[in-house]
């Protein structure tokens, strides 16, 4: 069985219980069981249709008494003779009409049959009434509660209490049979005899009866309700109320109508079962029971939209004594979805006050029986003109709504109503354990309404069911571990030790070996052969200024790129000034002329063919101070040693006094500072680069536009310059690993794209979601 | 209204002003300085004295946070005092090299052994690097940009490198290689060169007139 | 064969085991490699500082405000305070009393940024990219010279359109304008083929450092072999 969900909280539950475990709110509410289906209604169930003529079709001639008609099984319900009750009843069925289903039999019925039902025919006069079809709840619920039997009974006990009936209309209590079964009342109704009319009387603040308890006597007719007269005359023959199924379909209140018990007056707060002491009573006393009565209307008015279950015929509900003006009525009262009063009924259907009264029973009290028509005449004629004297005038038929609107019969009949209700209800949990008439419990104190019927299958369409499953793919994704991802990594690894050792054998093969694989070359250098033109044009007394302004990592590069410019300076005996603006400059710049081939085999000495300048601090702020003045920038080497005054820079003022300045570097923004801060203070000094081939690129422009007057760039110029001076250093040595090692890169890298390319393509392709 | 840092905004413009007009109106026509280019060879005489400090600064940085690392005994602290022990040592030997010949030599060698092949090292490990780097550039940018990226780079590998014993490719070494590189590149070059001095120029401006302060600090 | 351990040899021992050491990282990430770099930082760190002191701050400041002429006095005593000032730098609770000598630094370097900007690049540059244009020494290579000029004119334009970001406000967002957008467009492919040739550039001169390590290894272990 599935779980039962918690109104309050949403959370689930075992069925088997009847409150939430996780908030304590009450699963099952109490509600009037069907007949049908004892079985309380789960959250998220479909209602079950049914049609009310089922609960039509009651005989009261045929089911005997309350008690026989209680022991009876719910389960039946065409059989059964009992008024349908609100559990039973069949959603939306004539709703839209605001008619409650388990009342919209009556209608039908009374069409289908085109008569009245014969217990209804003999509470009525000889004039035709005209079966009107119930379009008020109030009708509809008080006609239920009993036929016209009873009616007649509380018509002749009262004999004062008569509101006549709306001409040509059925009161309340006269619909009532209609919807109990085609042939009368129910049984428990039919147990109360014959004080109907007073039954209508009960919960209202009925002048009537007000009259009749300050009298102590019967009302006269003419101060009587039309309605409760017209009972009078037309209640021939008190027919026997067909047995309501099930005790719980007799109202609490409706048990205790016993004339002598009097617990109306307990019910409005007088003294049980005390007829004259009810003779104070004025219908301000009733008053607060009109708001009751009329919150019962509006109940009964919204049965429809109850989800009401109704508890097994099993529980057994106590019913207090009947007051005296019901003592002859028939209990098998129908019963009704209003809200259930505080009367409650014997669930063995035995009158009320037979059996004692309980805490909540509704006894008519004794002062109701003894109204006097002269009493209730001043109340009574405040409803006179809404009334027809039965018998002197044709009835007339009411609009739905003024019937809706008579307070006695509707209050009557959410009293009859709502008591039936709670006499079958008793409260099995909780703190109001035992008691009967306990609100059904629920959000909000009971389900106000029948909730609407929300299907608990979820509509999920195609596209979103896709969505769902790609989304459950995701989350159950992220706890697995990916055996790709690590199969991914481990591939990587291997494919980068691969390249590793590729690269290093084609390098290192020709190194190794000393075997030259590649041949001369013979392309054009980067500035077309300018700087060597230039450098071979320097006159060989004039210092040249060099600048050693790389990082050791391309000092191989930079050392093998240098060397043939350098190497003929020296072969020519040219005065060198070596600067850096970087702090290993100066050990480069060392480095250099000790062990570079084609350079240290001049062996040229410091302070005496060369001079170390040092470092010059100051990046861009540094090149325009020496540009400016270079001997106050510069003014000693790096031996601490007057750089100016003696030796290979004596007589040098200025930069335009140098005969070239040579720049060596791997960074294009060094390039770019010296350019602009000395360039402009070189005058006819021309600026030669020799750069590494990754800062070229941005170095070139400045070489097109004039600024540099030559440009050497990486290895490849290094060895046109070496083949053309006919002198192999560094850049003959690397040669044939550079031709190797380049194309093996080469292929790797063509190879290797295209691979990647196809694959992450088919990737994308297969995963659109996820990026290669 | 207060204005923050008024005397550190005051040293910055007043420095780049007279610096600037240095620049215009610094020499002679004889070549010599004037006293505007005086005044200018004054402040950029600070500015290499500061610029060592600088450095110190830097340095001492550098040893604080090694420093921390050991006292709060945080990951990597043993690597962190290999660092501070080099930098202590380093820094004695050369502070001590113009009074030990000992220590100048193997102050000199701290070059030659140690940051030379160190440094080397690490750009012949970038080499490896980058062709696995361009090997995978397609299987994630694979657009039209990076295709003309990667073609352009190999062009031009293949027009600088001869082939093994078949030597230069004179279609590629003598006439793509030197036009790719000479023309289109030079163009993307100039350019980038050109809004970098713009970029320059505006970012040195609003410095100068104040609306940039960097030496505010926190 | 007899090797005498001489201080070279050491040197060199030193320098092939650094360089092993460096390159295990083709291996993977390994102490050995990270030791490399840890001893590599704190060297070149106390080299850089002994250097500054020695051709920095000792014949600009110290010498100066010892030994120097008046002029040389004052300018190293600002210096000295200065750069003092610029050391408290080290400290939190200090910092804000070296925001002067940044000042001074940001100021100079500012005013020599510009002036080496406008001087040294925009003037040249934008010559040079007019002048490419100049055909009247261009003889027999009138044509080609004016197609090179025209493409290199349009690649630095072009280049510089790319970099242009502002954009016009429109109901779909921020949006540069068609001509914007095409010129741009262009440009990226100038982009491109210079990043690509400045790749190559780096590539080659990676592989040279990669041959002179190499070439260094199998030199030292030629001597014992």
């Amino acid at each position: 069985m599935a779980d039962l969900r918690c109104q309050m909280c949403g959370k689930p539950n075992p069925p088997e219980l009847e409150e939430c475990q996780f908030c304590g709110a009450r699963i099952k509410p109490v509600l009037a069981s069907t007949p049908a289906d004892s079985r309380p209604i789960e959250a998220g169930e479909e209602p079950i249709s049914k049609d009310a003529s089922e609960f039509e079709k009651v005989k009261p001639a045929e089911e005997g008494s309350i008690s026989s008609a209680e022991n009876e099984s719910p389960a039946e319900p065409s059989s059964d003779e009992s008024l349908p009750l609100p559990s039973a009843a069949t959603p939306g069925s004539d709703s839209s009409k605001g008619v409650p289903d388990e009342l919209s039999g009556l209608g039908e019925a009374a069409s289908e049959d085109g008569e009245a039902p014969d217990w209804l025919a003999g509470l009525r006069s000889d004039k035709p009434v005209e079966p009107e079809p119930v379009s008020s709840v109030e009708e509809e619920a008080t006609a239920e509660l009993g036929d016209e039997d009873w009616i007649a009974r509380l018509g002749d006990e009262m004999k004062a209490v008569t509101p006549e009936p709306p001409a040509g209309g059925r009161s309340a209590v006269e619909a009532l049979p209609e919807s109990a079964s085609e042939g009368g009342l129910p049984d428990r109704l039919q147990s109360l005899q014959p004080s109907e009319s007073g039954v209508q009387e009960l919960p209202a603040a009925s002048p009537a009866i007000s009259a009749e308890r300050e009298t102590g006597g019967p009302v006269p007719a003419e101060n009587l309700p039309d309605w409760l007269n017209q009972l009078e005359e037309t209640a021939a023959e008190p027919e026997p109320i067909p047995p309501v199924g099930g005790a719980e379909s007799v109202p609490d209140w409706l048990s205790n109508l016993r004339p002598e018990s009097g617990t109306l007056a307990a019910l409005f707060g007088g003294e049980p079962q005390a007829e004259s002491s009810s003779s104070g009573e004025t219908p301000d006393q009733l008053s607060p029971l009109q708001a009751d009565v009329n919150a019962a209307e509006a109940v009964e008015k919204h049965k429809d939209d109850f989800g009401v279950v109704s508890e097994p015929a099993a529980q057994t509900q106590e019913t207090g004594p009947l007051p005296e003006w019901l003592a002859g009525i028939d209990r098998t009262a129908p019963p009704s979805g209003g809200t259930p009063a505080l009367i409650d009924i014997d669930d063995e259907g035995n009158p009320p006050g037979e059996k004692g009264e309980t805490a909540f029973s509704l006894e008519a009290p004794d002062w109701l029986f003894k109204l006097d028509p002269e009493q209730g005449a001043e109340k009574g004629t405040e409803k006179e003109e809404d009334q027809l004297v039965p018998g002197d005038l044709e009835s007339a038929e009411l609009p739905s709504w003024v019937q809706a609107m008579r307070p006695l019969e509707s209050v009557v009949a959410e009293a009859m109503t709502a008591p039936q209700e709670d006499a079958r209800v008793t409260e099995q949990s909780g703190p109001l354990a035992g008691l009967r008439g306990v609100l059904p419990s629920g959000p909000g104190l009971g389900p106000l309404r029948k909730p609407p019927a929300y299907s608990v299958k979820l509509r999920v369409s195609d596209g979103q069911q896709r969505y769902a499953a790609y989304l459950d793919r995701l989350v159950t994704g992220e706890t697995k571990p990916r055996a790709v991802g690590t199969k991914r990594l481990t591939s990587n690894r291997l494919w980068r030790w691969l390249i590793a050792l590729l690269l290093i054998l084609a390098v290192g093969v020709p190194l190794f070996r000393g075997v030259q694989v590649a041949p001369e070359t013979s392309s054009l250098s980067s500035d077309k052969g300018a700087a060597f033109t230039l450098i071979s044009g320097l006159p060989a007394d004039t210092p040249v200024l060099i600048v050693f302004d790389y990082d050791p990592a391309l000092s191989g590069e930079l050392e093998a790129t240098a060397a043939p410019f350098i190497g003929k300076l020296l072969r020519k005996g040219t005065p060198l000034a070596f600067i850096s603006t970087s702090p290993t400059g100066p050990a480069l710049a060392e480095r250099f002329m000790q062990t570079t081939p084609l350079v240290s085999s001049h062996q040229y000495r410091r302070g005496e063919q060369y001079v170390n300048l040092g470092y010059l601090a100051g990046g861009p702020a540094g090149m325009l101070y020496f540009a400016g003045d270079p001997t106050a920038a510069m003014p000693t080497t790096v031996d601490g040693k007057p750089a100016w005054e003696t030796g290979p820079l004596q007589g040098i003022q200025g930069l335009s006094n140098f005969a070239a300045f040579i720049l060596l570097t791997d960074n294009a923004d060094t390039g770019r500072n010296w350019i602009e801060q000395v360039g402009p203070r070189l005058g006819n000094t021309p600026m030669i680069m020799i750069i590494s081939t990754q800062a070229e690129p941005l170095v070139r422009p400045y070489f097109d536009s004039g600024q540099l007057k030559g440009l050497v760039s990486g290895l490849a110029d290094a060895k046109i310059y070496e083949q053309s001076d006919n002198r192999p250093g560094l850049a003959h040595l690397y040669w044939s690993s550079f031709s190797v090692g380049t194309l093996v890169a080469v292929l790797l890298i063509v190879i290797g794209a295209i691979w990647s390319a196809v694959t992450g393509w088919r990737a994308r392709r297969r995963n659109p979601g996820e990026e290669a | 209204m207060k204005i923050k840092g008024v005397f550190s905004t005051a040293i910055a413009i007043a420095v780049g002003l007279l610096v600037l007009v240095g620049y215009l109106f610094g020499y002679k026509a004889d070549g010599s300085l004037s006293l505007l280019g005086k005044l200018q060879s004054s402040l950029l005489y600070i500015a290499v004295a500061l610029a060592g400090f600088a450095v110190l600064v830097g340095i001492g940085n550098l040893l604080l946070v090694h420093m921390n690392k050991i006292r709060h005994k945080q990951k990597g602290a043993a690597y962190s005092f290999i660092l501070i022990v080099a930098l202590v040592t380093t820094l004695l030997l050369g502070l001590l090299a113009p009074y030990q010949p000992k220590a100048a030599s193997i102050f000199n060698d701290s070059f030659n052994v140690v940051q030379l092949p160190v440094e080397a090292s690490l750009m012949a490990l970038l080499a490896i690097t980058l062709t696995y780097a361009s090997i995978r550039l397609l299987r994630r940018h694979l657009n039209l940009l990076s295709v003309i990226f990667l073609i352009t780079a190999l062009l031009i590998l293949l027009g600088t490198a001869p082939w093994p014993f078949l030597g230069d490719v004179p279609f590629l070494s003598n006439i793509i290689r030197p036009f790719v590189a000479q023309i289109p590149a030079t163009a993307g070059a100039r350019g980038i060169l050109l809004g970098v001095a713009l970029g320059t120029l505006t970012t040195g401006l609003r410095i100068l007139f104040g609306a940039d302060r960097p030496y505010r600090g926190k | 064969m007899t090797v005498t351990i001489s201080a070279d040899l050491i040197a060199g021992i030193v320098s092939f085991l650094l360089t092993l050491m460096i390159l295990s990282y083709l291996i993977g990430d390994n102490p050995a490699f990270r030791v490399a770099v840890y001893i590599f930082v704190g060297v070149s760190a106390g080299y850089a500082a002994a250097v500054t002191w020695w051709q920095v701050l000792l014949p600009r400041v110290v010498n100066p405000l010892l030994n120097g002429s008046f002029t040389e006095r004052v300018l190293a005593l600002v210096a000295f305070i200065l750069g003092a000032l610029l050391l408290m730098k080290l400290s939190p609770r200090t910092t804000r009393l070296g925001n002067p000598s940044i000042a001074f630094l940001v100021g100079v370097g500012a005013a020599v940024a510009v002036g080496g900007a406008v001087m040294g690049t925009l003037f040249p540059q934008i010559w040079a990219s007019i002048s490419v244009l100049d055909i009247s020494n261009a003889g027999q290579y009138l044509g080609e010279r004016l197609f090179f000029g025209v493409l290199m004119l349009i690649g630095t334009v072009t280049t510089l359109v790319y970099f242009h970001f502002g954009a016009k406000s429109t109901p779909g967002g921020p949006r540069r304008g068609k001509l914007v957008t095409v010129l741009g467009w262009i440009g990226q492919i100038f982009i491109a083929i210079t990043l690509g040739v400045l790749f190559a550039g780096v590539f080659t001169a990676a592989m040279t450092a990669l041959i002179e390590r190499l070439n260094f290894i199998w030199t030292f272990l030629a001597k014992f072999f």
